[in-house]
């Protein structure tokens, strides 16, 4: 589960779903940048995340195409 | 050389929260026109200026991270770059950066160089650079771009001469943008990219390439859907890997670009420190709903009391107007058309006003602090439960002002199906017109007394409405949810911006673009259905007023009656006559099964202006001569059904009626601006019928349990 992971730095290795690779990839978020997850939404379906040096917002189901390294 | 007789076409892009509209707003100095690409629902503004005698148009494009669309309202870049036949195709690019995060703002500048339309990049926020002690070489960094730099402050207005007098320089130079070695591959696209050529005008390789990679995105005017089966069949006979192109096209950019900024460019200190410290407490898990339940409800009561005393100035500006023209002119059905019918009319539309301008003013200030993002981000998971998305809460608080605004503000959703349900369920917000009339009903209905000595009943029963009506929201948003068919799935990564205060020049300006545009679509539909009602209460067929007049004359003789108590009789006698009347009584039988008879027919009417008008009329039909709710109140408890004798305004069709205006759309401005924004009558008639149809089944309901 990807909710497991917050605080630990990871490296991004690729995306599965390709929309969510389309639109992560325009801001510039891409392959071998790490990503680290700061905190989890009031409601729990989403994540407050920092990569690189910008701040991020996406839901649980979106980070979950993200493949790490 | 065009001479300097031609207008300069300047496009203005950027990404989102580069500043892009703050600089827009003052370049034009907020002499701007709105309208609307083609096919989606974003505003395009389009505004001049003059410098040194030549006159620049400028083209406000939506701000986006890269030309490769993500949506159609993003698409709207790659549409207006592909039609080079169109009246605002640019002669230069004015492209915005927040110098501030340089690095990650330059992939669409990246992608724009491949035109060949000379840019200006303005880096904008150099009053924030210069604190945060980051320091930009812009003679290297403009040499290693190869293009013309200029250094902007949009909030204080530093560096905008320059930047006037470069975009001059950039056309007379009239060089031809110089790319970087081309970063895609056209090889495999030899049989596509003239076809795409041929039909859509479009010269540029990289332009073709993009329309094939994101055919579905292009206009069908720029490219029939005939010629775009063909293409497609054309790409899957070579394999086109579109995904694979972009994601290489865009890695490829930013390897390109990074090493340049990280060059000339130097950072001190990490300048999201201070927005990742304010975030620790505004989006934390527990404290931040608190917070923004805090804001929403600061937000509430300045819109509410700050903008008693501006509508009170308004409502007696045109009482004392109207009192003025009714004696100086004379006394002719016409001049009452005009002062009675079309003042009131303006009237109408200018009392909402204040509150709109208010309302506005805080979403914009939340939208430019960098705090409505994080809202979105609080809040996505459970409105996303009801189909929506963080920023519909927004929409949603500000209905219970004004379904106007609320729905007007529904353009920052991206996705289609979201914005739909947010805007078709915000007028079940009890909305500010709707005050009268609870306030009227509840007085029948609710004794004035204290709980605990402190909790005033009505005013518990007031909030009780309001919750009803927001419980319908969300139910009608969850049946949405599941019976609207989309191919588009919703997205919410944002990106959560450095907070900032917002200028207040370019926060103005937003708040008087708003304004202006309510008054010019909702107005127009206010004032044109305040006349007609106004004609129609007042009007019969020829000879019927007089008629009436007399018979009433003959029943009650004036040294009988008191003038005034006759005068009240009379106008009551003449809307009962009117068609207005005719209408109520024609009317009744359908509404007979809520409890209501023909003078509440008249009144239902008369709502269709404003839902306030509903007090009004109502004093009028039970003629009521000084307009206090006191004299109102007691002549509704002894109003009487002519054939059983009992009261008509009991507790079943007083609690029936309140069941109606919570839920009814009554409306018709608000349903001018849902087909302005859906971009037909499909949703305002569906919204129509299915809020009325609510409305009726459960008056009926409550009706019939209470009698």
């Amino acid at each position: 589960m990807s909710s497991q992971v917050a605080n630990e730095r990871l490296t991004i290795k690729g995306y599965r779903d390709k929309q969510v690779a389309r639109k992560l990839v325009s801001m510039g978020i891409l392959p071998g940048m790490t990503m680290k997850i700061v905190r989890i939404s009031p409601f729990g379906r989403s994540f407050y995340i920092k990569v690189g040096n910008q701040i991020v917002a996406m839901r649980t189901d979106e980070y979950d195409q993200i493949v790490f390294e | 050389m065009s001479g300097n007789h031609r207008e300069i076409n300047v496009a203005i892009i950027g990404n989102p929260n580069s500043g892009k509209t703050t600089l827009f707003n003052l370049l034009t100095g907020l002499n701007y026109k709105t309208g609307n690409f083609p096919g989606v629902t974003v505003d395009k503004r389009t505004g001049s200026f003059i410098h040194e005698g030549q006159v620049f148009k400028l083209i406000d494009l939506p701000g986006t991270y890269s030309l490769h669309p993500n949506s159609p309202e993003e698409a709207v870049n790659l549409n207006f770059f592909i039609d080079t036949s169109s009246s605002d195709y640019p002669d230069l690019i004015l492209y915005v950066a927040d110098s501030t995060a340089l690095s990650k703002q330059l992939l669409l500048f990246d992608q724009l160089k491949e035109l060949g339309i000379p840019i200006l990049l303005a880096l904008n926020m150099t009053d924030s650079v210069k604190k945060l002690g980051i320091r930009i070489d812009t003679k290297a960094l403009s040499k290693a771009l190869e293009t013309p730099i200029v250094q902007v402050s949009a909030r204080t207005g530093e560096g905008i001469v320059t930047l006037r007098k470069q975009l001059l320089h950039l056309k007379a130079a009239n060089t031809k943008q110089s790319t970087f070695s081309a970063t895609y591959n056209t090889k495999d696209l030899e049989s596509v990219i003239p076809i795409i050529s041929e039909l859509t005008g479009c010269n540029n390789d990289y332009l073709c390439l993009l329309a094939a990679e994101h055919i579905d995105y292009i206009h069908d005017s720029l490219l029939d859907i005939t010629s775009k089966r063909d293409i497609k069949y054309r790409l899957d006979s070579i394999k086109f890997q579109s995904l694979t192109r972009q994601v290489d096209e865009t890695m490829e950019r930013f390897k390109r670009i990074e090493p340049i900024i990280d060059r000339y460019v130097t950072k001190s200190f990490n300048r999201l420190g201070l927005t990742e410290k304010m975030d620790a407490i505004l989006t934390h898990r527990v404290i931040g709903p608190f917070i923004f339940l805090l804001v929403t409800f600061l937000i509430f009561q300045s819109v509410f009391s700050l903008a008693t005393i501006p509508m009170d100035w308004i409502n007696n500006g045109f009482i004392n107007i109207k009192s003025y023209l009714n004696q100086v002119l004379p006394d002719t059905p016409v001049v009452h058309l005009f002062t009675d019918g079309l003042l009131s009319g303006i009237n109408g539309v200018l009392v909402f006003v204040p509150q709109i301008a208010i309302m506005f003013f805080f979403i914009v200030l939340l939208e430019e602090s960098g705090y409505m993002a994080r809202v979105v981000y609080m809040f996505d998971g459970i409105m996303n439960y009801f189909g929506m998305n963080g920023r519909s809460l927004i929409s949603l608080i500000s209905s219970s002002a004004c379904a106007i605004p609320a729905i007007m503000s529904t353009r920052t959703i991206k996705n289609r199906k979201q914005r739909l349900i947010t805007i078709f369920v915000a007028p079940f917000m009890s909305c500010s017109a709707r005050i009268p009339v609870y306030t009227m009903l509840l007085a029948l209905l609710v004794p004035n007394v204290y709980i605990w000595n402190f909790i005033s009943l009505p005013g518990l029963a007031f909030f009780g409405l309001y919750i009803v009506g927001a419980i319908f929201a969300f139910i009608v948003a969850m049946i949405l949810k599941f019976s609207l068919k989309t191919q588009e799935k919703g997205y919410l990564i944002i990106s959560l911006p450095a907070y900032r205060i917002p200028h207040w020049k370019s926060v103005l300006g937003e708040v008087l673009s708003k304004v202006k545009s309510f008054i010019w679509s909702a107005g127009r539909i206010i004032l044109f259905i305040s006349m007609v009602l106004w004609i129609a209460a007042n009007t019969s067929m020829p000879g019927r007023m007089s008629e009436v007049e007399r018979e009433l004359r003959a029943e009650a003789p004036s040294s009988i009656v008191s003038k005034s108590d006759f005068e009240a009789q009379l106008s009551s006698k003449k809307l009962e006559a009117s068609f207005a009347g005719q209408f109520g009584k024609w009317i009744e039988p359908v509404i007979k099964p809520l409890g209501y008879d023909w003078k509440i027919g008249i009144a239902l009417l008369t709502s269709f202006a404003a839902r306030e008008v509903f007090v009004g009329t109502l004093a009028t039909i039970y003629s009521v001569n000084d307009h206090t709710n006191d004299n109102l109140l007691t002549k509704m408890r002894q109003a009487r059904n002519p054939d059983t004798q009992k009261p008509v305004f009991n507790l079943a069709t007083s609690l029936s009626l309140l069941v109606f205006y919570i839920l009814a759309m009554q409306c018709m401005s608000t349903l001018a601006v849902v087909r302005k924004e859906t971009g037909g009558w499909k949703w305002p008639v569906i919204q129509f019928v299915v809020m009325t149809g609510l409305a009726y089944m459960l008056s009926w309901m409550i009706y019939r349990i209470f009698s």
